[in-house]
């Protein structure tokens, strides 16, 4: 035993938690990842960067190959979706009435355009495969970035949420991450208004790697189905109301059977993106009703 | 020129992690195959630890743990601490009753994938929502499976890197 635990041994392990002890006492204390993880960071950064740009152009490619199949039967459902927008073609009115619907839920740039934002570029991906995460390059030395702002798409798409700033670089946790979760409404409703009905958009592990998130606690007599829009509401504070999250996929029933949930698909293929807006500041629903 | 020989050593050790660190951290989740990116970092720690023993063994997983974390985008801590233990526990093995070789290496690095699976899925297990446990369990195998799969390369490398350690320091000391 004397043999194992020598000076040198007991050095190097010491060393790993001190490292750790400075960066749990960093993430309690002052709310930052610390001055060690800030530190590996900016040694990485230069090669991170430079291979995330090949490894972007490389994957570009593999995508495409790998998934072909996904592409070719993706394909044929948009034919399918193409021939079923024609019979509606017909149905002018309606379609009209419809097109107003969805143009008002989509509109929310008008609606909101009073939100602050910075502008970030993706620097990299996590590449742990039970969270789902990217680090864009700012952190609280060059913006205003703080924990839990939303990160959407210039369109208004949620994408995710800031978990960690840094200086000069943050991780943001996607919206399929299990540790998302958002208030939100389902846009198009029977009656044709945004309602008051509000739900809960979440990541769950179980769709995670299919690129889904959860739909839940919404309204036994609402009526979900599949394309429709889900919205963030607003409710809480922290997320503006009206960002789009995806659309529904699948609207199935729990093990008791009791009640709903649905699974919701990111209008966005989060893999592709690579500028990202940070909203740092919104008038929340709460101050816009008072 | 042993000085030398022991810098470039150093150097070699430095860049292997460095590189290994870039196809996990960076290469690997931009082309994931099946949705899943591998774990090089804890295999590599592995094998260095397996034919050099606890002191570089523990002083590489001290820096793949770093790299470790911050190629999962979360504060260094969790991996830097497992990997340092690993790399002076394998280590020790291998100084005392293991023998290094192809198959210790695959034996050994299986073993540390599998706890470095559970260690990443502690977080969601802690979540209120309940996951079915097979779906934890593919991605554990899909992880660990996929992991195995591109420790072959390594431990080519790692192989070559203790025997050139063992021309130049046989002791073991690098420092």
């Amino acid at each position: 035993m004397k043999a194992i635990l020598t000076k040198r041994t007991i050095i190097i392990f010491s060393t790993a938690l001190l490292l750790a002890f400075i960066t749990i006492i960093s993430v309690n204390v002052f709310n930052s990842s610390g001055p060690v993880t800030g530190f590996a960071n900016t040694v990485t950064r230069p090669v991170r960067a430079l291979a995330t740009t090949v490894a972007s152009a490389f994957g570009d490619i593999f995508s495409a190959i790998y998934r072909y199949e996904a592409l070719e039967k993706r394909n044929e459902e948009l034919v399918a979706r193409i021939a079923i927008l024609e019979a509606n073609y017909r149905a002018a009115d309606e379609l009209a009435e419809e097109n107003n619907r969805l143009r008002a839920l989509q509109g929310f740039r008008e609606r909101h355009g009073g939100y602050e934002h910075e502008m970030a570029s993706l620097i990299g991906r996590g590449s742990d495969n039970f969270s789902s995460t990217f680090t864009i390059n700012m952190g609280y030395a060059n913006s205003k970035i703080e924990r839990g702002m939303a990160v959407a798409t210039e369109e208004g798409v949620l994408i995710g949420q800031v978990h960690d700033v840094g200086a000069a670089q943050s991780t943001v946790i996607t919206i399929l991450d299990t540790k998302f979760s958002a208030a939100a409404y389902v846009g198009r409703r029977d009656t044709g208004d945004e309602g008051d009905s509000s739900a809960t958009v979440r990541g769950d592990f179980t769709y995670m790697r299919s690129g889904l998130l959860m739909l839940e606690k919404f309204d036994a007599d609402l009526i979900v189905r599949k394309g429709d829009t889900v919205i963030t509401s607003g409710i809480g504070g922290v997320f503006p109301a009206g960002l789009i999250v995806g659309e529904v996929d699948v609207v199935s029933r729990n093990d008791s059977g009791i009640s709903r949930f649905a699974t919701v698909r990111p209008l966005l293929d989060l893999e592709n993106i690579s500028l990202v807006f940070v909203i740092t500041g919104f008038e929340s629903t709460e101050q816009r009703d008072t | 020129m042993k000085k030398k020989a022991i810098v470039n050593l150093i150097l070699l050790h430095a860049l292997f992690l460095v590189v290994v660190y870039v196809f996990q951290g960076v290469i690997f989740p931009y082309v994931r195959f099946g949705g899943f990116v591998p774990l090089l970092l804890p295999v590599a720690v592995t094998g260095i630890a397996l034919y050099e023993g606890r002191y570089k063994g523990g002083l590489s997983g001290l820096f793949a743990g770093i790299f470790c974390d911050i190629s999962f985008n979360q504060p260094v801590g969790t991996f830097t601490v497992f990997l340092t233990l690993v790399g002076l526990g394998i280590g020790t093995l291998s100084d005392t009753v293991v023998l290094s070789g192809f198959i210790a290496f695959y034996i050994g690095s299986a073993a540390v994938l599998i706890v470095s699976a559970f260690i990443q899925m502690l977080p969601i297990i802690a979540l209120p929502h309940s996951i079915p446990t097979s779906i934890i369990m593919g991605t554990v195998i899909g992880q660990t499976v996929y992991s195995l799969v591109l420790a072959f390369p390594i431990w080519f490398i790692v192989r070559a890197l203790g025997k050139r350690a063992e021309r130049i320091t046989p002791s073991g000391r690098i420092v």
